[in-house]
């Protein structure tokens, strides 16, 4: 049979209904003298009925009532997100509730006041007195001495606190208010953060090498 | 009473309104179906693939946005789901696969009876769908997904593209690779 150049590129659009309104018109009235592009028509349009048959009585043989049912049991199988295994957890354990408010409370103090004093432990070790003097101390000792204490602490306000040294920078407003002959004096000065320690004790000799 | 439209229900499944989604169910169970059973040709795999399909959509509605019709968005979900199953399906050993013959007959027994009386009707009748059943099969998934969604659904190319995220040219050569391939295999028949 002739072929005719439409059967296959025009054809399968005009039965898919993809073709302009204008086109289809022109196709219509084509077919009717087009014998291969009928042909063509017609087959695509058998195929199309066979094949939806075939699948709509399959269709219609199967039972849908449970059909409901067995999506209801996907859902409860499927995994929840994180956020949402999180708040069914929640809502499990009635964390919720405002029977468990005491107990959030009173766990949320005791956080509090172990953590305040964690703190002030920590600051406790740092201002207990350190070896000292660090290195880089410049001292004046004395025979009968014993022991050292800071007495001064002269300090750039930006840097109260050094742990690394051991040195606790309490205040830049202290005064020496005597100072005896037999006391060992130690000036330590660093001009990188601009600080000065000024340490007043009985004996350095056995503490500096 | 007038129905609701889709997006209608699909908002107030947003809110997880059950009824408004069982409503949804019900309007597109058996298209969705229609997809899976020509896909994967075993009825308890295909209503198994769309009850999944279904409880994706509900856990997922919140995030379909509606640019897209409800539809084309629930069977891209069902050609996926069922395309996952077939190369689940092909890659287990033989031995574990149903005999194809004894599955056949379950199905063709299943199948509705026949209103002609004529029993020579009845065998010619069974023996044209399983010789349609068959060529279907023997399409490539993405040549079946494109064969059902145009003939059993009657997508246009522009639906067809979006469920298979592929463009309208990729549509219209595997459809006509796939009524090539369908013709062939129908000689005598169509």
């Amino acid at each position: 049979m002739a072929m005719c150049p439409h059967a296959e590129r025009l054809i399968p659009l005009l039965h898919d209904g993809e073709l302009p309104s204008l086109l289809r018109r022109e196709m219509h009235s084509h077919l009717v003298s087009c014998l291969p592009c009928t042909r063509a028509l017609s087959l695509l349009e058998r195929g199309q009925e066979l094949v939806s048959q075939v699948i709509d009585e399959e269709i219609e043989g199967i039972d849908f009532s449970t059909f409901w049912q067995g999506i209801e049991d996907k859902l409860r199988e499927s995994r929840p997100s994180w956020p949402m295994r999180f708040r069914l957890w929640v809502e499990r354990w009635h964390l919720t509730q405002p029977l468990y408010a005491p107990a959030w409370a009173v766990a949320a103090v005791l956080l509090l006041t172990v953590g305040i004093l964690l703190q002030q432990r920590s600051t406790t070790a740092i201002t207990q007195s350190p070896t000292f003097p660090p290195e880089g101390i410049a001292t004046q000792s004395s025979p009968d001495a014993r022991s050292a204490q800071p007495a001064l602490v002269s300090e750039h306000p930006s840097n109260r606190n050094d742990p690394e040294d051991g040195v606790a920078f309490v205040s830049n407003q202290a005064q020496i208010e005597s100072l005896s002959s037999s006391d060992t004096v130690a000036v330590w000065n660093d001009p990188g953060n601009n600080s000065t320690v000024i340490w007043i004790g009985s004996d350095m000799s056995e503490e500096t090498p | 009473m007038v129905e609701a439209s889709d997006w209608e229900l699909v908002r107030r499944c947003k809110e997880n309104d059950r009824d408004a989604f069982r409503e949804l169910v019900e309007r597109y169970q058996r298209k969705a179906v229609a997809i899976a059973l020509g896909m994967l040709h075993d009825r308890e795999d295909a209503l198994e693939v769309v009850q999944e399909a279904f409880a994706k959509v509900f856990t997922s509605i919140k995030h379909f946005k509606e640019e897209a019709s409800f539809y084309t968005w629930l069977y891209r979900i069902v050609t996926n789901l069922a395309i996952d199953r077939q190369r689940r399906k092909n890659r287990q050993p033989l031995l574990e696969r149903e005999d194809p013959k004894e599955g056949e007959n379950d199905r063709i027994n299943s199948l509705p009876s026949d209103p002609s009386d004529d029993p020579y009707e009845q065998i010619k009748d069974k023996e044209l769908r399983n010789r349609i059943r068959a060529a279907v099969g023997e399409l490539t998934p993405a040549h079946k997904a494109v064969i059902l969604l145009r003939e059993v659904e009657g997508l246009s190319y522009e639906e067809i593209s979006d469920i298979l995220q592929c463009s309208r040219g990729t549509v219209m050569s595997r459809l006509h690779y796939a009524r090539k391939r369908l013709q062939s295999r129908l000689k005598g028949e169509i």
